[in-house]
Parts: structure tokens; C-alpha cells; sequence
């Protein structure tokens, strides 16, 4: 806690900022690829964000901010175009924003934390889509698409609390 | 912050989001109270193509016109134009429909689609009667 964002990154902390960022990557794309059809266009359980959500845990903003745009930034140019990474970028800011807000500012566990950064991303989608598409054809998806979002949220808050000891533990978190 | 059990006021907020995602449910219920509806796919005002919008696996319709093709997609109670071969782009500009009455109209292609409702006459005059905005 005591450790100041305004550091210099180590060799060894860059590494795993290179490992986490390959990994939400590659789980980006991997998720792309599910075809099953959840109840409006695009959901998925954004597994991605569960390295952000490790970072954040561990007071390392800065560097979960690192992570998420080098991900959203690769991934949509290799798989995905402007528009794509309009939509992740809107709800990667938001969710990364309101997780900090839980984690680092109000100590809320690490479940509903990730629960209400899964509603907020898709709230952030939801206006992107608003914009591009019109308040009529999307608000029909506003209820699938928080639900969605909750329930990869606790998805991901569960996956990361089991993950979070064997982090700390190579990273040598919490000092 | 130490891993460990939740709080109560963790539980709390968690309840509180599930509040808020059962009102929106709700209140998308009371919002979109309507019979079922289809949508009327026409060139040059003839009918061509007829589909039920409340089929619960979307689809992909090509519609292969002199002019070019539309792909229009159709499901969840809703029908919008995703990809064609004209200049403007105007058809997949129009949007997202799912109320009766409400259309999609590609002039390129001569093609209307039109969503209407199954219950109650497919008259004009009623037709209108029933749009709800």
C-alpha cells in the first residue's frame, strides 16, 4: 500500500506485465470464437478482465491500466477493427474505473467488486451501442446484457479470488 | 481487502445489483407488452419473403435482388438490414425495427421490410391503428 503507483517497473514486473497481457489477449480472442448465442449480440464471459482484476486487487492500477489498453489496442487491430475497440475501450475504462473505486477506495470484497464491474462494462457498451444504433432497437438488450454482465462479473471474481494467492505469491504482492 | 468471507455490506451491494437487474427486466416486460409480430420483406411491393421475428435463434436472410443483395438478420423480436451491396449504405443505416409498422426501406434495391403483427387484420387502415412508438 505504501508502494507508490509513480515507480519504476522492474525487469521482473514487466515480464509478467508482457505474460498478462498475452494471456487476456489470447483469452480475448479464444472467447471470440464461442458461438453460443447468450441472449443478445456479443456476450461473452470476458475472462480477460480477470488479469486486471488480479492487478487491481493488488493496488497495481497503473499497471492494470497498461494491460488493458495494450490488450484492447492488439487485439483490435489483429482481430478487430476501430469500431470494436470503441466498444472495448469504452467498457474496459468504465469497469477498470468503478473495480479501483470497490477495491482500493470502498474495500469491498473482491466478488461483488468484479460483479459490478461486469454490469458497469456493459453499461459503457450499452451507450457506445446507443449512439450507433439508436435508443429503440438497444434498450431491448439493456436487461440481458446487465445480467450478462453480473454474471460474468461473479465468474471472474471467483476465478480471481482462487487465482490471487498463487499471484501474490510468484509476484510477491502486498509488501 | 485480505482475502477471506464476504461482508455484509457486500452482500448488500450484491443484492442491491440484482434489484436493479430484475427492475430493468420488469420494466422491459411492461415496455414491450406486444402480439407477436413478423416481418413482411417486399421488392417493388411485392411480397418476397415473410418471417416470424419471434423465433429465438437470430438469423441471416440473403435476399438476392437485380440490383445487388441485402443480408437482413431476424431474431429476438427484431429485423435490421447487416450487410448490402448498394452506395448509400442507407439500409443498414435505418437501424434496428420490432414494432408493427415501423420499416427498412433500401431505394437502390427496391426492397421494403416491413414489421407487422399476426394477430388482429392486416389491413392498412388497422395496421397503423396498432403502431406502438
Amino acid at each position: 500500500m505504501k508502494k507508490t503507483n509513480m515507480m519504476p517497473l522492474s525487469n521482473r514486473e514487466i515480464a509478467f506485465l508482457g505474460l498478462f497481457t498475452a494471456l487476456s489477449m489470447i483469452l480475448s480472442y479464444v472467447e471470440s470464437l464461442i458461438p453460443v448465442y447468450f441472449g443478445a449480440p456479443g456476450i461473452k464471459p470476458g475472462l480477460a478482465n480477470l488479469f486486471i482484476l488480479l492487478l487491481i486487487s493488488q493496488r497495481r492500477i497503473r499497471e492494470a491500466v497498461i494491460v488493458n489498453l495494450a490488450r484492447i489496442l492488439l487485439t483490435g487491430f489483429l482481430f478487430g477493427n476501430l469500431f470494436s475497440i470503441c466498444y472495448s475501450l469504452a467498457g474496459a475504462l468504465l469497469s477498470m474505473a468503478a473495480m479501483c473505486l470497490m477495491l482500493c477506495a470502498g474495500h469491498f470484497h473482491m466478488i461483488p467488486s468484479s460483479v459490478a464491474g461486469g454490469v458497469i462494462h456493459n453499461i459503457g457498451q450499452f451507450l457506445v451501442a446507443l449512439i450507433v444504433l439508436g435508443a429503440d432497437a438497444m434498450l431491448f438488450y439493456l436487461p440481458v446484457l446487465l445480467l450478462a454482465g453480473a454474471l460474468a462479473g461473479a465468474f471472474n471474481g471467483i476465478l480471481g479470488g482462487l487465482l490471487r494467492p498463487h499471484i501474490a505469491k510468484i509476484w510477491l504482492c502486498d509488501h | 481487502m485480505q482475502s477471506g468471507g464476504m461482508k455484509r455490506r457486500d452482500i448488500i451491494l450484491l443484492a442491491g445489483i440484482a434489484a436493479v437487474i430484475a427492475g430493468c427486466f420488469l420494466g422491459r416486460s411492461i415496455l414491450y407488452r406486444e402480439g407477436a409480430v413478423y416481418a413482411e420483406i417486399a421488392q417493388d411491393g411485392r411480397v418476397i419473403e415473410t418471417v416470424s421475428l419471434s423465433g429465438d435463434t437470430p438469423r441471416d436472410i440473403r435476399i438476392e435482388t437485380d440490383g445487388g443483395y441485402n443480408i437482413v438478420h431476424v431474431g429476438n423480436g427484431a429485423v435490421y438490414v447487416t450487410d448490402a451491396d448498394c452506395a448509400g449504405h442507407d439500409c443498414i443505416k435505418q437501424g434496428v425495427i420490432r414494432h408493427a409498422g415501423q420499416s427498412i426501406i433500401c431505394l437502390p434495391h427496391r426492397l421494403t421490410i416491413t414489421v407487422k403483427r399476426t394477430d388482429g387484420s392486416k389491413d392498412e387502415e388497422n395496421e397503423y391503428d396498432a403502431v406502438v412508438q
